[in-house]
């Protein structure tokens, strides 16, 4: 991202994950300045073409890793670090991201992003990953994005603001707030959506994720293959009003909609952020 | 040197020199003429084909009225069932083709995707579209495909002097080996020359060309046909062939039985010649590489050390 140096762009930058269904939506885009990309689907020696055009284009292409389990009880792969880093070379990015979660556990594969129970002991664990990871990564900033827990392990030890507050303190890395995951985090304990905003350490948001998401038997659930609603819009507007990040990405991973409802997502969210249209 | 009872006057050795690069200029300028007949309409003022064109270069009928099912699924006109019958469930979608209404109101009809390629609407539009191609010179007409064919003489009177030696040689009682070595290649490559492609070279650039600049269109990325709409979902499929169609919309493909392997290119933009007839469009390297097989090198430096074996 522009970080800190803003240097010269006047609002956050706005852009829609590159996913290879919608490429062709992406590249379209005229006021395109970032996107992101799988980086377990980037092939080191045959990378899309179409990535490399946007980076030549000067589109930040920023790397999101989905299965460094970081919040795994064991060490991270030293080969999917490299991968990521790798990514961050060939792609040219100054940022990765990463899920603060655990998707495998004794060599089973779980498919999923599972949450980390808020323990003292889990931070510990984290935090070595995370120095594991940041070593492989040779001075490319790590974002770290807790994710959407329909349950809590028993017993917490720590709010999620502090849990994610003392790990991003002892380690320097950035944070990826998924704003649709503190909406779906928020509807679903019964608070007020702000209020999970409260206490997060806002400052060192490197960018956010967008997404839509739909209600299942009471429950919202954070699909990304849903039209984004509208009061994820107005905790966007809460967060810029609060503090502007540096970035706002639109994150749709299937059902993917016709091109002028994507356009249609893109625009509200750049009016939610009070940036100019990317889509004309 | 020439001999007494050398056939023709000419020493066996010094004619396979001779019949060797007599054959390989004939094989040269029969690749030189055929190219010119081959070559099209130039590419740089050439526009970008319609689905329907595209699939008919790429591939067939076949694949043309499947890119115009895609338009008509990514628009929601058509559904199927389990049995594969085919269902209106909407209007035309906006920007549809002349093949894309003659085959929904055909499908209304005859409920069946093979059914639809029998049809006399369907087939009328193909027939105009075909023309069109040829009209524009990307398939090759009557004429070009005639001129293509007459290089091959050039080959085979490389051949006939070649046979005629050798039946001279056998006459005179000389040996022959090493000049029946030397003249199968030569056959062989006449008969090449005797295939002639459907589509011609600069008609494959153009499709190539097409590819590279819609490689989001390709299976590889599974498009999504509601995002892009119906007509990038017929495009996808005149470019890449049937298996895109699998990668988009598999239920419906399985369905109304697609057949998967119409012009697949093996799911890569990269290489040009990419369907069923690509065996014979490739004629021209196909003879190029037999060409190291006509310098038969390995003949003629025998016949240096043979001696009288030219017939």
């Amino acid at each position: 991202m522009t970080g800190p140096e803003r240097g010269g762009i006047s609002g956050p930058a706005v852009g829609i994950g590159w996913r290879p269904e919608i490429v062709g939506y992406v590249a379209g885009l005229p006021g395109l300045r970032f996107t992101e990309v799988v980086a377990e689907s980037v092939h080191l020696t045959h990378p899309p073409q179409m990535l490399l055009d946007l980076v030549e284009r000067g589109v930040r292409v920023v790397p999101h890793g989905v299965k460094l389990s970081l919040g795994g009880a064991d060490p991270v792969d030293d080969d999917r670090a490299a991968h990521l880093f790798r990514c961050a070379e060939l792609l040219r990015s100054p940022l990765v991201s990463e899920h603060l979660a655990f998707v495998r556990a004794g060599g089973v594969e779980a498919g999923h992003l599972l949450p980390v129970p808020r323990t003292r002991e889990a931070v510990d664990a984290v935090v070595a990953n995370v120095r594991r990871t940041q070593a492989a990564l040779g001075g490319v900033t790590l974002a770290l994005e807790p994710i959407a827990a329909l349950f809590d392990w028993p017993d917490p030890e720590l709010t999620e603001a502090q849990f994610l507050t003392e790990i991003l303190d002892r380690t320097g890395c950035s944070l990826l707030l998924d704003v649709a995951n503190v909406y779906a985090n928020a509807r679903n304990r019964g608070l007020r959506d702000g209020d999970l905003l409260d206490g997060l350490p806002l400052e060192r948001i490197a960018y956010v994720h967008v997404a839509g998401g739909a209600e299942h038997d009471g429950f919202y659930h954070d699909t990304h293959t849903d039209a984004t609603p509208p009061e994820v819009f107005d905790l966007v507007k809460e967060l810029c009003a609060r503090a502007r990040p540096p970035a706002l990405m639109l994150e749709r991973d299937g059902h993917y909609p016709p091109a002028a409802e994507l356009t249609r997502e893109l625009d509200a969210l750049c009016a939610a952020a009070g940036v100019s249209r990317i889509t004309a | 040197m020439a001999g007494p009872g050398d056939t023709w006057g000419i020493a066996g050795p010094d004619f396979l020199w001779l019949y060797a690069g007599l054959a390989g200029l004939a094989i040269v300028t029969a690749f030189v003429w055929r190219r010119t007949y081959l070559r099209g309409p130039s590419l740089r003022k050439a526009k970008d084909l319609t689905p329907t064109q595209a699939a008919l270069l790429n591939g067939d009928r076949r694949l043309a009225v499947y890119s115009s099912l895609a338009a008509l699924r990514a628009g929601g006109a058509v559904s199927s069932d389990q049995r594969g019958t085919l269902k209106q469930s909407g209007g035309l979608p906006a920007g549809a083709g002349e093949l894309d209404r003659a085959v929904l109101d055909t499908a209304r009809r005859t409920l069946k995707v093979k059914n639809v390629l029998k049809d006399r609407g369907v087939v009328d539009v193909l027939e105009r579209t075909e023309e069109q191609l040829t009209l524009a010179g990307w398939l090759l007409d009557a004429d070009r495909r005639r001129g293509v064919k007459m290089a091959a003489i050039i080959v085979f009177a490389a051949v006939a002097i070649g046979v005629a030696r050798l039946v001279a040689g056998i006459m005179n009682g000389r040996p022959v080996g090493f000049l029946v070595l030397m003249v199968i290649p030569v056959v062989i490559i006449a008969f090449l020359f005797l295939r002639v492609p459907r589509v011609s070279s600069n008609g494959r650039r153009l499709l190539t060309r097409m590819r590279m600049a819609t490689q989001h269109l390709s299976p590889r990325q599974s498009p999504s046909w509601s995002t892009y709409g119906p007509e990038a979902a017929a495009l996808s499929i005149g470019l890449f062939g049937a298996a895109a169609f699998f990668a988009a919309d598999p239920a419906f493909a399985a369905e109304a039985e697609l057949q998967r392997h119409v012009a697949t290119s093996g799911g890569g933009f990269s290489d040009g010649g990419s369907s069923s007839w690509s065996g014979g469009s490739d004629s021209g390297s196909s003879s190029s590489s037999c060409s190291s097989g006509s310098s038969c090198g390995g003949g003629s430096s025998c016949g240096g050390g043979g001696g009288g074996c030219g017939g």
